[in-house]
């Protein structure tokens, strides 16, 4: 019975990696992230620190970086990186979302 | 023989055989009621089942969702993971006093769950609805910003299937109760009431 169990567990947590849910670009999907933890660009939701994950704050951060980074070398992007991230992660339900530069590029035009 | 009686005669056959045939259409007209509500109950049975199988299985792995092992599992993950560990032992433990079946053991909280996942649906669609008819994003922004709301809900919602699809307690197996009951204390109590008696 014991061995029963625990087989099924193994075969469970080694289908689990294969079935993974993220398909959308990195980018994207970052932002996905970021804006389930901010609610704006100073406040964070709440339970944002218990709902979010490792590889979720990590992916955060990473669009959080590149929309900072790319404000920085791009002159004429100044608006909130909250309304850019939302901008860029409402691209997270199409098929064929633009690339990264361009979805950059989109996202200071608001 | 005068003329009524061969009346009589010839009728009662035609009145039996009425009689026979409005019992048999009775018969076939409530067996058709109650094959279609078998039917549409077995249709229900099994769509819920599928609905709350699929959901939580896509619940599972949204918890998995960048194959990176134990860096996906958030806190609230961990708790709902223990959660359900402790509340299904207690699922298990009061269902196998009970005479239920090992299927209904099995169906009864995922039948929950589909309830509930049925529920928000509805939810979700009239919100939507709204959405069409007032060109607003409601449904938009609920999805992608709501994602870790979303998982709360959908976590207890797991937690409340579990916890109330306890069977009945009049399933309870009686062999097994009878030295636990009250009534069993109170008679090994009334014996000694005569004795009482006698004394006075």
């Amino acid at each position: 019975m014991f061995n029963k169990t625990l087989l099924f567990f193994t075969l469970l947590l080694a289908i689990m990696p294969t079935a993974s849910m993220a398909k959308s670009p990195l980018l994207i999907e970052g932002c996905v992230e970021l804006i389930n933890i901010y609610k704006s660009n100073k406040e964070q939701r709440l339970l944002a620190a218990q709902t979010t994950s490792l590889s979720e704050s990590l992916r955060a951060g990473y669009c959080l970086g590149v929309l900072d980074q790319y404000a920085k070398t791009e002159y004429r992007c100044r608006s909130d990186w909250f309304k850019r991230a939302k901008f860029i992660a409402n691209y997270s339900l199409e098929d064929n979302p633009p690339a990264e530069d361009k979805l950059l590029e989109l996202s200071c035009e608001i | 023989m005068d003329g009524t009686t061969i009346e009589n005669q010839s009728t009662k056959p035609q009145l039996n055989r009425w009689h026979r045939l409005l019992q048999f259409s009775q018969q076939a007209d409530w067996t058709l009621s109650r094959l279609i509500s078998f039917l549409l109950n077995a249709v229900v049975f099994i769509s819920l089942l599928t609905l709350g199988i699929s959901t939580l299985v896509f619940e599972i792995m949204s918890i998995f969702e960048y194959q990176k092992g134990l860096a996906d599992i958030s806190t609230i993950e961990w708790i709902f993971a223990i959660g359900s560990l402790f509340l299904l032992r207690r699922y298990w433990s009061y269902s196998k006093q009970t005479s239920v079946q090992w299927w209904t053991i099995v169906t009864a909280p995922i039948i929950w769950y589909g309830k509930f996942v049925l529920v928000a649906m509805l939810f979700a669609g009239a919100i939507a609805a709204v959405d069409l008819y007032e060109g607003s994003s409601y449904f938009m922004a609920a999805l992608i910003e709501g994602q870790n709301y979303d998982q709360l809900r959908s976590f207890s919602a797991i937690w409340l299937s579990i916890y109330i699809a306890v069977p009945s307690q009049q399933l309870i197996i009686q062999s097994e109760t009878d030295s636990y009951s009250p009534k069993s204390h109170n008679e090994q109590i009334t014996p000694e009431e005569p004795e009482v008696e006698n004394v006075q």
